[in-house]
């Protein structure tokens, strides 16, 4: 069940794109915390994903002008052309969206989404990688502007949670849907401390202004669950030599 | 492409609705047109080719709709300022507090006009500009041709003129979010309390840095 403010905002939105774009309007799915039930007024955005059967930067302004006024939403637009590739390139996205989405208009694009282990697997290390990457770069470059390293650490949560899941999924876990739980999951899993994890749900539950020496304490919390996880997955899964020819 | 049965015209798509279009086969491909159907704007050098274009003429008919060139949105910006003189002389008589009351009454209407078009997913700028031009239109020729007896004083309506004026350009903020944080109003043109907020990643977020594949934008998903 959606809540109020979700319904409110997706039902204008929705009609603005079916009159807007008409037939190039292919499927408008809803998905992130607004389906799963945790969403966040002030906090989340609402994750739509909207295919378009032709992406012209014509029909972006078009959406651009829908969404205009509606602070969070959060769109990501795809054409129909290249759709199956787009489905394995991004396919831990798509894995993770399938589980939990909401066919708001047009037809279900997730009927064709079918992705192979190695390349799954592949995909969940190149993310871990880069979140690690990603993680160090804002550290040394805006520790100090610790509002902006604050907005930069809440936003990675949803993406950390959901690769983690991802990663022990790839193992055939069953990982709970609420983020919360799955602290505790990751820490037995990967024997790693992950009380960070469950620190900044908090956080982004109740925000605060964060302290010069929090975020150094933030950083290397997680900078050392993710070198855990990556040291995880080396063990576990075989080095891939040709991820995509599988 | 064109159009079967007339040499003159030829089809094209619109490059947001995807309907099927005719177009003057002299028509610039630099040259603004509007589609009918969504009534967007767009140039002839992005519109798409018809597909099928020797596909049944009645689904090609069903969907003509003539583009027409820019020159459309300099004719609604003229009718806006005739408009405007037109209002503004039927209430050159009028005293001070009576122009003021009928000055506002034209800007409601008005208001609720572009916001009404807006809403029907035409919420682009020109939409708001023919507003502003109407609402400025109105007092310009109240100060150029006004009869009223009484001492001119003209504050207020310079007041009203300059508020009603920016009304036309801010937008409904529906919900409060992220670092924006609370409902409000906030101009279309600014780029504060875009969808970049409350700290969710947009595609990578502000810290950037990785290296290739990693995001493909709007936050994890959770599942
Ligand atoms: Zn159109």
């Amino acid at each position: 069940m959606l809540s109020s403010d979700v319904q409110q905002a997706l039902g204008s939105v929705t009609e603005k794109l079916k009159a807007s774009l008409s037939e190039n309007l292919h499927s408008v799915v809803l998905y992130g915390s607004a389906v799963r039930g945790n969403w966040v007024k002030g906090v989340s955005d609402i994750n739509l994903l909207l295919i378009l059967e032709e992406s012209t930067p014509e029909a972006h302004t078009a959406i651009a002008d829908c969404i205009d006024g509606t602070t969070s939403i959060a769109p990501f637009i795809l054409g129909c052309a290249g759709m199956e590739r787009s489905f394995q390139a991004f396919a831990l996205k798509f894995r993770s969206i399938q589980r939990h989405y909401m066919l708001l208009h047009g037809s279900d694009p997730f009927t064709l989404f079918k992705v192979n282990d190695a390349v799954l697997r592949f995909l969940c290390e190149q993310s871990v990688r880069n979140m690690r990457l990603r993680l160090v770069r804002a550290f040394v470059v805006e520790r100090k502007d610790t509002a902006r390293y604050q907005r930069y650490v809440l936003g990675l949560i949803p993406n950390l949670m959901t690769d983690l899941g991802e990663v022990l999924r790839c193992t055939g876990m069953e990982i709970p849907v609420e983020f919360s739980k799955r602290v505790a999951i990751f820490q037995n899993t990967f024997k790693s401390d992950a009380s960070v994890l469950s620190a900044l749900l908090q956080l982004k539950q109740e925000p605060r202004k964060l302290t010069a020496t929090e975020v150094g304490t933030i950083h290397a919390q997680l900078h050392t669950l993710l070198n855990q996880v990556i040291v995880w997955m080396e063990s576990q899964w075989p080095r891939l030599e040709t991820p995509i020819s599988g | 492409m064109a159009t079967p049965g007339n040499p003159d015209q030829r089809l094209i798509r619109c490059p947001v609705c995807l309907k099927r279009l005719t177009l003057s086969v002299n028509t610039a491909p630099d040259e603004t047109v509007v589609c009918k159907s969504c009534s967007r704007f767009f140039k002839v050098s992005n519109a798409l080719p018809a597909k099928d274009p020797l596909n049944s003429l009645s689904t090609t008919e069903a969907a003509v709709a003539v583009a027409q060139t820019s020159e459309f949105s300099i004719v609604f910006a003229m009718l806006a300022l005739i408009s405007a003189f037109a209002i503004g002389i039927v209430g050159r008589s009028f005293s001070g507090p009576e122009f003021i009351t009928y000055y506002a009454a034209a800007f409601v209407v008005a208001l609720i006009a572009t916001t009404a078009i807006r809403w029907n997913g035409n919420d682009s700028m020109i939409v708001s500009v023919y507003g502003f031009l109407l609402h400025e239109g109105i007092a310009v020729t109240r100060l150029f041709t006004s009869q009223s007896p009484e001492p001119r004083k003209y504050g207020f309506l310079i007041g009203l003129m300059l508020v009603g004026g920016i009304a036309f350009f801010v937008r409904a903020q529906t919900s409060g979010t992220g670092s924006g944080g609370s409902n409000g109003w906030f101009s279309s043109c600014s780029s504060s309390g875009s969808s970049c907020s409350g700290g969710s990643s947009c595609g990578g977020g502000s810290c950037g840095g990785g290296c290739g594949g990693g995001g493909c934008g709007g936050g994890g998903c959770g599942g």
